[in-house]
């Protein structure tokens, strides 16, 4: 009794400080700022963002995948580093191995899947509205383009954690999305657009081996035209990687010393390779295998940060279309087409006594004409498969497709060897 | 029971330890005369003060003062024994013939390493005497550490048993990671919690100097300094340790990794109440020494030119008394200046610390400590940074210049790499106390932690020469509340209990503000403004975690006792299915030197058996599907962040310990066991995500299982007492050994640096190439690829110390300690070997490839560019070192005017010896910090040697 008369003040005294700390105990949600939660995106508001992050995400991929392949397919050389910024000494051998590739297949995979869900997420929230919104014909594009990058540079088709298919998967998702886009923007009367996916669906299709829709494409596209992915000087991710990786600060990774070009622009000086030197930076930034020290003759078809990659030109179409007309036999009319440009820029025209020697032209004409846009794997891989004559770089043990990444492989219970 | 006057629980203890000893002499009834002396530890001959004196048999006593001294007067003439007694120390008795001219008696004290009666206060609800707690709590009393403490990482260093302080660099200001008894988890921080005073702090380290900025994420000193540095060594009084779940139950989610609790030391209040200020003074000087890491023929890897003894001095001072009016204080101040060994490193830190003590209700005990530390970086660019000064001077001719001449290299030395650290910790704790049998405890903690990082690299850096400049902003903000109450009951049959309630909530809230500018106008010292281009990132999260518990103890015949306690959880970053969390905990202990049929009178034992769970929380954002919003070229973007699973939840850890803890030869030895054994369910896994689905890299889930099991023995004695020769030793033996029972279904994942998650096998287990015939000459290399050397973290360390008393209390101290079973990689050689640097590990091969004579199969593999793969240099991290050698000199009265004075020497890590790794120290860190999951050695140097003398003056 006497132990409850004494407790009875300090149960008063400690009522409400045990109600104010029980529930402020219990009052536990916080909302933090920066990252937006997935139902956020779909308010029409944010459909600009969201289709913008998906041209962000194929930006990146094009930037980490034309670099690379561009080391492999020897339109560059090594000349050091090999970790930030750097060819491996794997990819200084050709190879393109599945625990090197994880960068490239996560950010080529994202970019795939950020458009493609960006089209179908616009398609839910609109209704039936969604073929006059805008965002909905430029995700329609990216879709297209991104498959593109997948089936000019992987070896294996992987879809939403799917099992793995033939590369060719991605040649039929890019069809369709640029097809689909061309509708969309002839109906949207947008021109730059159309013209995008004209010049998209040209190239997807001279992959599919569809030369007639190829040059069909093709053909309706002026050689000014150019679309083009754009990079800029905001944030590291978004500069020109070929270009940030000789900029001196202080990466000098690769160089043009040793390969074709660097005696094809000595030669001739065509501005579409051009390349230079520094004399207080003679050689670049570490040693190269056995070579030791090489020397540094940087790039200057991308001479900033903020330097574009084609994605699609006129040019280039005119390429598919020599293409198109060399597999048909008529090497004149390739011939005329793929000089084309050469005549424009004052240099001498390629020549060819016979179809092989058309093909050597061609082959190094698209080399030329595409030199460090990720382009050059795909072209090896189909000139390869098409048994085409023709000599360009040699590529003996050298692999034309990247390898799908260890990641996937491991982490997709779909993925059969 | 009676009520205490004091108010923080450490005072209270020990009041009720010596409520027996009533400090008040009684009025002279005979002749009487005076007894005086001092009081000292033995371990280190330093002045113990608040030590209680007393008569044996009489209320007559008193308290020593700062300098270890006291007087009592009014003793009765004649033959009496003295007994001297202090928390946490064995009590001695000597007997003294008091006549009218007085008597002295001097003591040295051991500690108390198992006393059954020593307070403890973590883990346990309220305090705790050691005989009622059912699990290991270990303990370091800063009296007791015989060096000169630099850091709390240096305090703990070899210290206990299941203690493990590692990882850091050479760099100023670099931290060190803490494991208890390993690693719980191997997807969230491993660091324990850390509380001072009652006050929660942050355990994590502090962001490194380096911009957020892509591109930019190699560009630092690669230093992350340790929020435990901010604390100053000297204000500390003790430290308990409480090493895994079973102990650590009632700190809920968050406490699977432990709990530290720094307890600062107090204002001390003379007899009547009141005492006079106690006043220290300490002057520290020494030097910074780095010592060989690589190899005899380049023992400092090509860094010589640019390494320096880094001078180190400090100041300290001290306040501490009380008032008549129940109002104790301890006030410090210190400043300490540190050259780091590298050419820009320097450390300028000063720290103040207020702490009250008062009683404004008779009921009511009130505390206030306050502590504000400011602390000054400047780094070297180092790392794996190729505008660095290691990573250029490491690859010699094939670094960033293509040169390897000082010159060239020392251009990097422009870099300017600056941290300030501002650090407020603020608590205060009511303890009211209506009734004897009840109390009631609140604590209400701030911890402020303000960072800036600028990062500068100058018009006309090498490498950026239009300039590049980051300044980050960084605030943590931690607010605590521990409310605890406790009532005791005593039955007739001798059987007593104590209930507890309490509640807990944590705040923690981070932000981060970061400027970034490159290209600048020209010369002259830019801001971010200067820049031509600028960017700008911030984030903020706020965890939150609040939770309840309610604990019981029961004790009969005070020698058996058994806890049970349930601790109740919330947390912020919980799914929205996961609702609260459940903590159970059970303990015993029993006394069994008490029992009737115990034989030893010397020898006291105590036999424990606990079992507990605790937590561990996920981060903010990761049960959340979120997107973040980046830009791109100036429009506004989103992209995939975060898949998110809304039913992610703690991991928990449940953890049973056995253990015993004995006392030998009356106190003079001492030996302490337990055996643990942890099983962590719902392990949280970073689960790799399908790349193809979009979002890919690892979302958390709570899908594995994770064990560990080891034993931790300490043994401590005197084996030599005389007078002029006292030497007292200790052993420490640890071992744990970890398993991933299950993935949950998951593929084995990479933990980074070789570290991998595979099934069955301990965790990390470090993956790489071995190659079979290392040793063998002229042959080629035979391989064995994803070969699995073993675990990254050690699983046996060995401590022994050995402390010689001798002539006038000059004391002599060695520290050492063994590490042993963990793996780790070794990257720095990759790094050069595969740029066909000229590597010292290869001199041999090089020499007898140009002489046309045969080379090993290892230096096939590894000198020779083209052969030279990264996993290959993963080696065992064994190591012994000389932790610490002090030599204490008392100068008694020496300096006039003042009470006492001491001279200390102190040389920590001065000794090391590698068992298998050829280069490099394996407690340094790599890029990834020292709380990574798995360090491996980048392009950094090790950690100095440390040499110090200090005076220490009292008045």
């Amino acid at each position: 009794m006497h132990t409850t008369t004494s407790l009875r003040p300090c149960r008063r005294a400690i009522t409400w400080p045990i109600a104010v700390l029980l529930l402020s105990a219990c009052n536990l949600e916080v909302t933090n700022p920066g990252p937006v939660n997935a139902t956020f995106l779909d308010d029409k508001a944010a459909f600009p963002a969201l289709v913008n992050g998906s041209g962000r995400d194929l930006a990146e991929a094009l930037n980490w995948v034309s670099y690379t392949g561009a080391a492999v397919a020897r339109e560059l050389h090594p000349a050091g580093s090999t970790g930030s910024f750097g060819i491996t000494p794997a990819q200084q051998r050709g190879k393109i191995v599945d625990d090197e590739t994880g960068t490239h297949w996560q950010l080529s995979q994202r970019a795939r899947w950020t458009s493609e869900s960006a089209v179908t997420r616009i398609k839910t929230v609109l209704g039936t509205a969604y073929a006059s919104n805008a965002q909905y014909l430029q995700a329609l594009v990216w879709v297209g383009y991104s498959n593109r990058l997948l089936a000019e540079n992987f070896c294996d088709g992987v879809i939403d954690g799917g099992a793995r298919q033939d590369y060719t998967v991605y040649i039929t998702r890019s069809e369709a999305a640029f097809t689909e886009a061309i509708t969309v923007a002839t109906s949207q009367n947008n021109t730059t657009l159309l013209n995008a996916a004209k010049g998209g669906r040209a190239a997807i299709r001279l992959l599919k081996k569809d030369l007639t829709g190829a040059a069909a494409d093709a053909a309706g596209l002026a050689n000014t035209f150019a679309y083009k992915m754009p990079y800029n000087a905001i944030d590291a991710d978004q500069y020109n990687r070929i270009y940030w990786a000789i900029a001196n600060a202080p990466y000098r990774a690769h160089t043009v010393w040793g390969t074709y070009y660097e005696t094809y622009y000595t030669s001739t000086k065509d501005p579409r390779v051009a390349w230079g030197s520094d004399p207080k930076n003679p050689v670049g930034d570490a040693a190269v295998g056995n070579l030791g020290k090489v020397p540094w003759y940087f790039e200057l078809k991308f001479a900033a940060k903020n330097s574009p990659i084609n994605l699609s030109t006129g040019w280039e179409m005119r390429l598919i279309e020599a293409e198109a007309k060399l597999a048909g036999g008529d090497v004149a009319g390739a011939m005329t087409l793929l000089n084309g440009r050469r005549v424009v820029l004052n240099l001498a025209p390629w020549t060819a006594a016979n179809a092989t020697e058309a093909w050597t032209a061609l082959k190094r004409e698209r080399g030329i004409e595409l030199w460090l846009e990720g382009r050059r794997l795909a072209d090896f891989r189909r000139w390869k498969a098409n048994g085409t004559p023709g000599v360009t770089d040699d590529m003996t043990g050298r692999d034309v497709c990247f390898a799908t990444s260890r990641a996937e492989k491991e982490s997709n219970p779909n993925f059969t060897p | 029971m009676r009520t205490y006057p004091w108010s923080t629980p450490i005072a209270a203890c020990a009041l009720a330890l010596t409520a027996s000893f009533p400090l008040a002499p009684l009025a002279a009834q005979d002749a009487t005369g005076s007894v005086r002396g001092q009081v000292t530890i033995a371990a280190s001959g330093s002045p113990l003060a608040s030590a209680q004196v007393v008569i044996v048999g009489t209320r007559t006593g008193a308290m020593t003062n700062a300098s270890g001294n006291y007087t009592i007067s009014g003793v009765r003439l004649g033959q009496q024994t003295v007994r001297a007694r202090a928390l946490g120390y064995q009590p001695v008795d000597v007997v003294v013939n008091v006549t009218a001219e007085g008597a002295r008696a001097d003591f040295a004290l051991n500690s108390a390493v198992v006393a059954l009666n020593e307070v403890v206060i973590t883990g346990t609800a309220g305090a705790a005497r050691m005989r009622e707690v059912g699990n290991s709590i270990g303990s370091v009393k800063i009296s007791d550490v015989p060096s000169i403490p630099t850091s709390v990482s240096s305090i703990l260093t070899g210290q206990m048993a299941g203690v493990n302080v590692t990882g850091g660099s050479g760099n100023a200001g670099a931290g060190s990671a803490i494991r208890l008894r390993g690693m719980t988890s191997v997807a969230l921080t491993n660091q324990p919690l850390i509380y001072i005073d009652g006050v929660r702090l942050r355990s994590d380290e502090y962001p490194k100097n380096v911009s957020s900025q892509a591109g930019q994420g190699l560009r630092s000193g690669h230093v992350n300094a340790s929020p435990l540095n901010d604390i100053n060594p000297d204000d500390i009084e003790r430290i308990e340790v409480v090493k895994g779940a079973a102990a650590a139950t009632l700190y809920g989610t968050d406490a699977a990794a432990g709990v530290i609790q720094i307890f600062t030391r107090r204002g001390v209040a003379g007899p009547g109440g009141a005492g006079a200020a106690k006043w220290q003074v300490q002057a520290t000087t020494g030097f910074n020494h780095l010592q060989q890491f690589g190899t005899d023929a380049a023992p400092y890897l090509y860094m010589d030119p640019f390494l320096r003894d880094g001078k180190r001095y400090g100041a300290s001072l001290q306040v501490a008394g009380g008032t008549a009016g129940n109002t104790r204080y301890f006030l410090s101040f210190s400043g300490d200046n540190t050259q780091g060994v590298l050419p820009l490193d320097n450390e300028k830190k000063y720290n103040l610390r207020a702490n009250f003590d008062f009683t404004p209700l008779k009921n009511l005990a009130m505390s206030w400590n306050s502590a504000y530390s400011n602390d000054a970086l400047q780094n070297t660019p180092a790392g794996n940074n190729a505008s660095g000064l290691t990573l250029n001077a490491f690859r010699r001719d094939r670094n960033y210049f293509g040169n390897d001449s000082t010159y060239k290299i020392a251009q990097v030395l422009k870099y300017k790499l600056n941290t300030w650290i501002d650090r407020l910790i603020i608590g205060t704790t009511a303890r009211w106390t209506p009734v004897p049998a009840l109390s009631s405890r609140v604590t209400i903690g701030l911890d402020r932690a303000a960072v800036e990082n600028r990062n500068l690299r100058p018009y006309g850096f090498v490498g950026a020469p239009q300039g590049i400049i980051s300044d980050q902003r960084w605030q943590n903000l931690t607010l605590s509340v521990d409310w605890a109450n406790n009532y005791e009951h005593s039955f007739a049959n001798q059987l007593t209990s104590t209930t507890s309630i309490g509640t807990q909530y944590v705040s923690s809230a981070v932000s981060s503000g970061e400027a970034y500018g490159e290209t600048f106008p020209g010369p002259g010292i830019p801001t971010v403004s200067s820049a031509a281009t600028k960017n700008a990132f911030e984030t903020r999260q706020t965890l939150v975690t609040g939770g309840a518990f309610l604990q019981e103890l029961v004790g009969w015949k005070d020698r058996y006792f058994v806890t049970a306690g349930l601790r109740i959880d919330g947390n912020s970053a919980f799914g929205k299915d996961f609702g609260l969390q459940k903590y159970p905990k059970v303990s015993g202990s029993w006394v069994a030197s008490e029992e009737k049929f115990w034989r030893w009178p010397s020898a006291s034992a105590k036999v424990r058996a606990a079992y507990g769970e605790a937590g561990r929380a996920p981060g903010a954002f990761d049960a959340v599907q979120t997107w973040s919003p980046v830009g791109w070229g100036g429009l506004p973007a989103f992209r995939p962040n975060n898949v998110g699973n809304p039913n992610l939840g703690p991991e928990r850890t449940k953890e049973i310990e056995l253990g015993t803890d004995l006392t030998l030869l009356d106190g003079r030895a001492s030996v302490t066991f337990t055996y643990f054994d942890a099983k962590t369910s719902d392990a949280l896994f970073p689960v790799r995500q399908i790349p193809s689905e979009g979002f890919g890299g690892s979302q958390l889930e709570n899908v594995g299982k994770l064990a560990k099991h080891g034993v931790e023995l300490s043994v401590s004695g005197t084996p030599l007492d005389r007078k002029y020769a006292r030497v007292t030793t200790s052993l420490a033996l640890s071992t744990n050994k970890s398993k991933l029972v299950s993935l949950g279904g998951a593929p084995a994942f990479s933990l980074g640096s070789f570290g991998w998650a595979i099934e069955g096998q301990q965790v990390p287990m470090m993956r790489g190439k071995l190659i079979r015939n290392a040793n063998e000459m002229g042959a080629m290399p035979d391989t064995v690829p994803n070969y699995l050397f073993g675990p990254s973290q050690p699983t046996r360390i060995i401590n022994g110390s050995v402390t010689v008393r001798t002539w006038r209390d000059i004391t002599l101290s060695l520290r050492g300690e063994y590490q042993g079973g963990a793996f780790m990689d070794e990257d720095a050689s990759f790094q050069a070997l595969q740029r066909s640097v000229k590597w010292p590990t290869c001199f041999r091969a090089y020499d007898a490839l140009a002489a046309s004579q045969p080379i090993t199969a290892w230096e096939r593999a590894t000198c020779i560019p083209a052969n030279v793969k990264q996993d290959m240099f993963i080696f065992p991290a064994d190591f012994f070192k000389l932790r610490d050698f002090t030599a204490t000199v008392p100068l008694g009265k020496l300096i006039p005017r003042t009470s006492s004075s001491m001279f200390v020497f102190t040389a920590q890590n001065f000794f090391r010896r590698n068992y298998g790794m050829p280069m490099f120290d394996p407690e340094q860190s790599g890029n990834n910090g020292f709380n990574a999951a798995v360090r491996y050695i980048s392009e950094h140097i090790p950690a100095p040697a440390t040499f110090s003398a200090s005076v220490r003056v009292s008045f």
